[in-house]
């Protein structure tokens, strides 16, 4: 059954979009230019039935944490394909050659802002933590990272249909809360009128989690207009076009080293591109600042993270996406360090990293000890890295310079990464959970989260059935009957694991300790907020941290700039597996993304316009351009909860990739995604 | 026009533009394929089918090339025995399918290795890579592929 996740239980959906009968289509019509003041709409007559919606018929903006977003442009738009209307009409056919006729009549505005050229912050995070730096020489660069179609666009599709006295609603999203409040809310109906049938995501896409709810409520807009059901679809193109990508940085980062070459100070900035919303940017700059930050002991710490309006779409990544920029960048940074001081990264960093971090360098504590030692000797013991980098090293001195005639050089590279679950900037509400026993001894689970699909929900289960007592059959999941409760946000899946097997866990023991008679409700208990006082910096940035070392080798050519990554070597620590095969397959899908966006895709603006052939041309790495993956988890753990690992990845490959070639090559590399052109940019 | 051609074992009989491509007719006249992201372009491999034995990506072709043709899509093969074993056989790798490729894949398998059944393990990646998507389940496609293999062999000898 698909899950329900406003007022009562209502029909099967299948059974209710039978009924439904024939469905009207749904045209999104967009604005014509990054930027401009909309002087005026022209149209030809419409097709037969037809109808339109302006911003006159149209208005409210859609809310994302607090971030405002108008449904239709209204006078002003600020990127290029933001919606100016909506129709729909029974033959899409029609549709389509009246929509041809549909011109917005704009006065262009500008500049139009890209990263480099914005200043206008959205959201911004400055902090000073520690005592002045000390006089010395800081070293370090300019770092960027571009933008990435993070997840491999798909055509999205909402359905909508008023029916007796309520709205339904279909369509794919991990946060059907946000659906069924907003399009209550926007359409002036009481929330217990609005359900909504949702189908899970295919691998929770984080970065999709307004989309659903925007083309849902435009939906349901027309299907009011009209009086019939309504289907609105984006396009595959129209989502790699205008949909959320994870946005493109730069960053200026510099470190004082002491004598012994130990890390002393850091200081810096970084900007990220917001689009032109800047949805979640709050969020995305405080996780980007902790990851920038890291875990290494910078007794000093100068930073600056700047979310800045572009006037491209909104851009925006969710969870562990910001925190990764963060760390990639700061991974490139050390890259550069420890190759300025011509050592091998492993003892580099072994040297400048606790054997157990256990708080960070601004004195917050951590949720678990970050075990360097234990990863990095893995690391060293499955890829024998120590004596690879040597070899490497002294091969690399006898070829002499990079330009000349040897035909390939090799070079192993290391970083570090982690991921956090949770959120950082407070944003969402809490979580419940009810738990209740049946006269047949069956255990009833519902969680706030979501309405969860069954394979990833059996963690819940046997969380709840340990605590009970009982076989994990004997728990069932039952959808969560939304009353006045806060939406929790969004079910992606490392907070179903960071929130909803503990949940379960402490229903299961409060139900227990009643001697399994009930009912019990419980609020999932939030850590502390941070508060970011550099004096008085408190709180627990993440619920969960999980942790990666990552080797890369590479293969060059510096001759024809050709590079081949011949392996990549993960360690990771992300508590109990419960699932080997699924946990290998999200790093294995992670590690391909990861060096996708190092090397080929590439998402390229001018004048706040993606490029017309970028779509045609747009390439991930195919399976069979993988390189050897090998992955390791550190598997002794008894107790301790599961945790996400699905963007460790995104933390450490670019660092180890850009390492290993600044071994090879000689050369220092900074920027991604690094193409043919950028390499031989670099290496000359 | 009009032509009638065989869907999923079914006679159809439809009318439409000669240039109307396959795709399209399929998502609005039979509800086919209707969650597919198809690059439009014929080199995702996502809206593949059989026509008359062949794999062809149902987006580049025209409605008039359907005169009196075999059409097999997904969904149909989805109805087949040798689709349950696929299954089957993937399953027992211990993965989950991606809902974004999984039909694809096990569609393109099945026909590549219905006309070839030797092909190895190489080849059988670099069919499974001309599907690009991010889900990390390649290599267990193939292994689940191979052992469909290895059945389909041994009830061919005799073996169950």
């Amino acid at each position: 059954m698909a899950a329900e996740a406003g007022g009562r239980p209502g029909p099967e959906p299948e059974d209710l979009w039978a009924e439904a009968g024939a469905w009207w289509t749904g045209r999104l019509l967009r604005c014509p230019g990054p930027r401009g003041v909309i002087r005026a709409l022209s149209w030809a007559p419409l097709p037969e039935k037809a109808v339109l919606l302006t911003p006159r018929d149209l208005t409210g903006d859609l809310q994302v944490f607090g971030t405002r977003m108008p449904l239709l442009a209204d006078q002003v738009f600020h990127y290029w394909g933001e919606a100016a209307a909506l129709a729909a009409g029974p033959d899409p056919e029609a549709l389509d050659a009246w929509s041809r006729t549909f011109q917005v009549v704009q006065a262009p505005l500008s500049p139009i802002l890209d990263l480099e050229t914005s200043s206008l912050v959205t959201a911004q995070r400055r902090f000073e933590s520690g005592p002045e730096p000390p006089e010395g020489i800081w070293l370090g660069g300019r770092y960027r990272t571009g933008a990435q179609d993070a997840f491999l666009s798909a055509p999205l599709r909402a359905r909508a249909w008023w029916r007796g006295e309520g709205l339904w609603i279909e369509t794919a999203t991990d946060w059907p809360q946000h659906v069924a409040t907003e399009a209550a809310r926007l359409l002036g109906l009481p929330p217990e009128r609005v359900h909504v049938a949702h189908r899970p995501l295919n691998y929770t896409l984080d970065t999709r989690l307004w989309t659903p709810t925007q083309t849902a409520v435009w939906a349901a807009a027309l299907s009011r207009a009209c009086g019939h059901p309504v289907e609105l679809t984006w396009s595959k193109e129209e989502e790699f076009i205008y949909g959320p990508k994870r946005p493109e940085t730069w960053a200026h980062l510099e470190t004082l080293l002491d004598p012994e070459g130990r890390l002393v100070a850091l200081r810096g900035l970084v900007r990220l591109a917001a689009g032109a919303y800047g949805p979640l940017d709050q969020e995305q700059v405080d996780r980007c600042l902790l990851g920038l930050i890291g875990v290494y002991p910078w007794q000093s710490i100068r930073l600056e993270v700047e979310a800045v309006q572009t006037h491209t779409p909104p851009r925006g990544l969710f969870n562990g996406g910001a925190e990764t920029l963060g760390q990639t960048l700061s991974e490139l940074h050390l890259a550069d360090l420890a190759a300025h001081q011509d050592e091998d990264p492993l003892s580099w960093r072994r040297r400048n990293l606790p054997a157990q971090a256990t708080h960070l360098p601004t004195g917050g504590p951590l949720a678990e000890p970050a075990p360097w030692d234990r990863l990095l000797e893995m690391l060293n013991r499955k890829t024998d890295f120590g004596r690879k980098w040597s070899a490497f090293h002294v091969l690399g001195r006898q070829g002499g310079p990079s330009q000349d005639q040897t035909p390939t050089r090799r070079g192993i590279g290391l970083a570090l990464g982690f991921q956090g679950s949770g959120f950082v900037s407070g944003v969402a509400s809490p979580s419940w959970g009810r738990l209740r026993l049946d006269q047949n001894g069956r255990a009833w689970l519902a969680l706030s989260l979501s309405a969860p699909d069954e394979p990833r929900a059996r963690l819940w289960r046997r969380r709840a059935a340990q605590a009970l007592k009982l076989v994990e059959a004997e728990v069932r999941l039952e959808p969560w009957v939304r009353g006045d409760d806060p939406d929790p946000g969004p079910a992606v899946l490392s907070r179903r694991f960071a929130i909803g097997g503990p949940l379960a866990a402490q229903l299961g023991e409060a139900l227990a300790r009643k001697a399994g008679v009930g009912e019990v409700s419980r609020r999932f208990k939030r850590r502390t907020r941070l508060k970011w006082d550099p004096k008085a910096f408190t709180g627990v940035p993440f619920i969960h941290h999980s942790w990666v070392a990552c080797s890369a080798e590479v293969e060059a050519e510096p001759a024809s700039g050709q590079v081949r990554v011949r392996r990549v070597t993960l360690v990771v620590d992300a508590g109990p597996i419960i699932d080997p095969e699924a946990a290998r397959q999200a790093l294995i899908s992670s590690l391909a993304a990861s060096l996708g966006w190092c090397f080929m895709e590439v998402l390229d603006y001018s004048s706040g316009r993606m490029n017309p052939q970028r779509y045609r041309t747009y390439q991930i790495l195919r399976p069979d351009q993988w390189p050897h993956f090998s992955i390791h988890f550190v598997e002794d753990h008894e107790t301790g909860e599961p945790r996400g690992l699905g963007h460790l990845p995104h933390a450490a490959v670019p660092g180890a990739v850009l390492s290993a070639l600044r071994q090879a090559l000689g050369a220092s590399f900074t920027s991604l995604p690094l193409t043919r052109t950028a390499l031989s940019r670099g290496l000359s | 026009m009009t032509l009638s051609f065989i869907l999923n074992g079914e006679d159809q009989e439809l009318f439409s533009d000669p240039q109307r491509n396959l795709l399209f007719l399929l998502q609005k006249e039979y509800g086919l394929f209707k969650e597919v992201a198809c690059c439009g372009q014929g080199r995702c491999g996502r809206c593949s089918l059989l026509l008359n034995g062949r794999l062809v990506p149902a987006c580049q072709v025209p409605f008039f090339r359907l005169r009196d043709a075999e059409l097999i899509t997904p969904e149909g093969f989805a109805q087949t025995g040798d689709f349950r074993d696929l299954w089957e056989a993937f399953c027992a790798t211990g993965s989950a399918p991606c809902l974004q490729c999984w039909e694809a894949q096990a569609f393109a398998l099945h026909s590549a290795l219905e006309l070839q059944p030797q092909l190895d393990e190489a080849a059988l990646f670099r069919l499974v890579s001309e599907i690009p998507c991010r889900c990390g389940t390649a290599e267990a496609l193939v292994a689940g592929a191979q052992t469909w293999q290895r059945l389909k062999e041994g009830r061919r000898v005799g073996r169950r």
